[in-house]
């Protein structure tokens, strides 16, 4: 029988490639919480989202051939960098090739005089960081996926990084790119100051225009100097106005985030929980805790009401922590700027402490999300922005929607002069009730009816879907609401301008009308046209 | 909708493209604020000034947090349809339909409405040096694809 791996290698010689089952298990999906569940329950395990092959091209025409390949016998392909999205951009099928960005992974020049960064796709973000700090630069882009992502991958998705405050997201630091769109055609697209730029089309395009093969990036001086504030408000609102003047008086701390009360309290003590059970033997194994968790989980508006009337007086207020960083003495007085700025406004100064604890902390959040599923419970997040006028409606009607079926907490970690994202976090479960044999199935529907529910609200409320996540599969489903029916089709035109017979990445961004597994049990179908992948 | 309406919380204006710069200057001008324009022709409308890339504006490289043109609304030239992207500080919606907007010279869609980014006239100024990338031409490629992006914009329905 001719594979599809076999059937490449005879076309597409010297570009090394696999079918063994152990790599398609491993490229069957991202970190979509969702498609985890499926994985629990059984009914999604990864067999039916197993790609036909994997391959990993090596230069710019190693991937002008693959995409000539696919083109000529029709044939999917998912371009992938270390997979840690968490919106169902990459779910390949049995007919998909999956491209594996990283053995493109070269720094091919740093320009001093600019100071750029010209590097291929596949290079992991955290190395590269440290690369680039041995020269005396900082990208400045610290997403908390840095040790299992590429480059590559941050720009496909738009990515943010916990800098963006002083360094902006990656569409900001991107000069230009080399691309192979899904025609074939290798491209270079560049940042213009005036005149027509088309580079901000494949940036964000997660995959559906082009493969990305190489990316010039704006440089910074690496900092040698760090300053550190943390402050308590009364209330969520008064520290996202305290964070609102900041930005609009100039201020560029590079990392501002604001904590609503529970995940404040979280913020000042998480930490040190999480070291004492590191320590312990099974630390992560879903025992009592577990079960107590899934107790909690069911009832969570109960908790939700509960946290809300406690509110600051137990959990000590919303908290927002500050680092500023530059090259000197500046970052203290931004500092102590900012702090007459915030007292003036009545908050509390709180030491360099929590901030300090952050920055020590900063990637851990990513790890505790396993033994949440590991109990029975499930947890997500939500990357929502607006503009500051709009901020309220958002965090209040996307809280309430949330908090109607799971247990909810929020911060607010990328601000801007004219607005801000807010990253809610929640975690659920089967409701009361549930029998054993139905849990996952129960909690299924809980996770797809909160999901679509505070979708909805966000759309409401004015904001985007997304502000660093992408869309992928899990907002694909809304995306027609904030697009609008022309905005659909105008983003189709471009997929078909880009990619004519649709090959790149089927699935992510338009979904199919098809109904889809994730989003039928909530009774929520897709909103956007597509019928073919997108490339109509 | 007034032709211009402030948000002063979020500092932004949203603005009918037939106003001139010079209109909506003096307009925010009386509210404390500006559009921060050093250099651009003030009798040019909002319409036609973003059309040519928005000249005068202040430059990202100088405060990469900051961006110009927050939403929009657009008629497709071909098809008069209505295309409107939601006012938001960064988005990860997908391609970012500004481009097909911004310096295009109203190639694809000409635009009715803008949101843009306005000053507080006593903000800080936030200057970070960078030699900016010289505007390079588009080669044969980039040339072919806009063509083709013309193309199936004028049958997107």
């Amino acid at each position: 029988m001719t594979t599809l791996l076999s059937r490449f290698s005879n076309e597409v010689p010297g570009v090394r490639g696999t079918d063994e089952r152990v790599d398609k298990v491993a490229y069957a999906r991202d970190l979509w919480p969702r498609h985890h569940l499926a994985i629990r329950s059984g009914a999604g395990a990864s067999g039916p989202n197993e790609p036909g092959a994997i391959v990993w091209p090596e230069s710019t025409e190693d991937v002008q051939r693959i995409v000539a390949f696919c083109n000529k016998t029709g044939t999917k392909l998912v371009p992938f960098g270390a997979g840690s999205g968490v919106c169902g951009g990459v779910l390949p099928g049995r007919d998909v090739l999956i491209l594996d960005m990283k053995r493109m992974a070269k720094l091919v020049s740093i320009d001093r005089s600019a100071p750029t960064l010209t590097v291929e796709p596949g290079y992991m973000g955290l190395p590269l960081e440290d690369e680039l700090g041995r020269q005396g630069y900082t990208l400045g882009h610290f997403p908390s996926s840095i040790v299992c992502s590429t480059i590559g991958g941050w720009i496909a998705g738009r990515s943010a990084g916990q800098c963006s405050g002083k360094y902006g997201k990656i569409e900001d630091m991107v000069v230009s790119i080399e691309c192979v769109t899904g025609k074939g055609e290798r491209l270079t697209l560049a940042r213009r100051g005036h005149g027509p730029s088309l580079l901000p089309l494949v940036i964000g395009s997660e995959g559906t225009l082009a493969v990305i093969t190489q990316a010039t990036m704006r440089l910074h001086p690496k900092p040698v100097a760090r300053a550190f504030a943390a402050f308590a408000f009364s209330s969520t609102e008064a520290g996202w106005e305290g964070m609102r003047d900041l930005f609009q008086a100039g201020m560029r701390p590079a990392v501002a985030r604001l904590y609503d009360p529970f995940d404040a309290m979280l913020a000042r003590q998480g930490t040190v929980k999480a070291e004492k059970k590191a320590k312990g033997p099974g630390a992560a194994a879903p025992g009592m805790g577990g079960s107590v968790l899934r107790q909690i989980l069911r009832v969570p508006s109960a908790m939700n009401a509960i946290i809300e009337g406690l509110g600051s007086q137990v959990f000590g207020g919303a908290l927002l922590v500050l680092v500023f960083e530059g090259e000197g003495a500046e970052c203290e007085a931004e500092a102590a700027l900012a702090r007459r700025r915030l007292e003036a406004r009545g908050a509390r100064y709180e030491g360099e402490g929590p901030a300090r604890k952050w920055l020590a902390h900063r990637y851990s959040v990513s790890y505790r999300q396993a033994p949440v599923f590991a109990s029975g419970a499930f947890s997500d997040t939500m990357e929502v922005a607006a503009s500051w006028s709009k901020l309220g409606a958002l965090y209040d009607g996307v809280r309430k929607a949330l908090g109607k079926n799971v247990f909810v907490m929020a911060h607010f970690s990328h601000a801007y002069p004219d607005g801000c994202c807010i990253y809610f976090s929640f975690a659920g479960s089967a409701p009361p009730g549930t029998k054993d044999g139905s849990w996952d199935e129960a909690s299924e529907a809980v996770y797809d009816r909160t999901w679509q529910a505070a979708l909805g609200a966000a759309v409401d409320a004015g904001a985007t879907l997304a502000h660093h996540h992408g869309v992928g599969r899990s907002k694909a489903p809304k995306l027609a609401a904030e697009l609008g029916s022309t905005g659909i089709s105008t983003a189709k035109a471009v997929k078909r301008a880009f990619d004519p017979n649709g090959i790149l990445n089927p699935g992510a961004l338009f979904p199919p009308i098809a109904p889809d597994p994730y989003t039928k049990r909530a009774g929520t179908g897709p909103e956007s046209l597509a019928t073919d992948g997108g490339a109509s | 909708m007034n032709r211009i309406e402030i948000d002063r919380t979020s500092l932004l204006v949203d603005v009918a493209a037939d106003v001139t710069l010079d209109e909506l200057e003096s307009t925010l001008s009386r509210e404390g604020c500006t559009l921060y324009l050093d250099g651009a022709s003030t009798s040019a409308t909002v319409g036609s000034w973003l059309a040519e890339g928005a000249r005068g504006a202040r430059s990202p490289y100088a405060d990469p947090a900051d961006h110009l043109l927050a939403g929009f609304e657009a008629t497709n030239v071909a098809t008069k349809e209505e295309l409107f992207v939601r006012a938001a500080p960064r988005k990860s919606v997908g391609p970012d339909l500004v481009a097909l907007v911004l310096g295009m010279r109203e190639r694809f869609f000409v635009v009715r409405r803008a949101t843009l980014r306005i000053f507080l006239y006593d903000a800080t100024t936030v200057n970070l040096p960078f030699v900016a990338p010289v505007d390079a031409d588009a080669g044969d490629a980039e040339r072919a694809l806009l063509t083709r992006i013309g193309e199936e914009l004028a049958r997107a329905t």
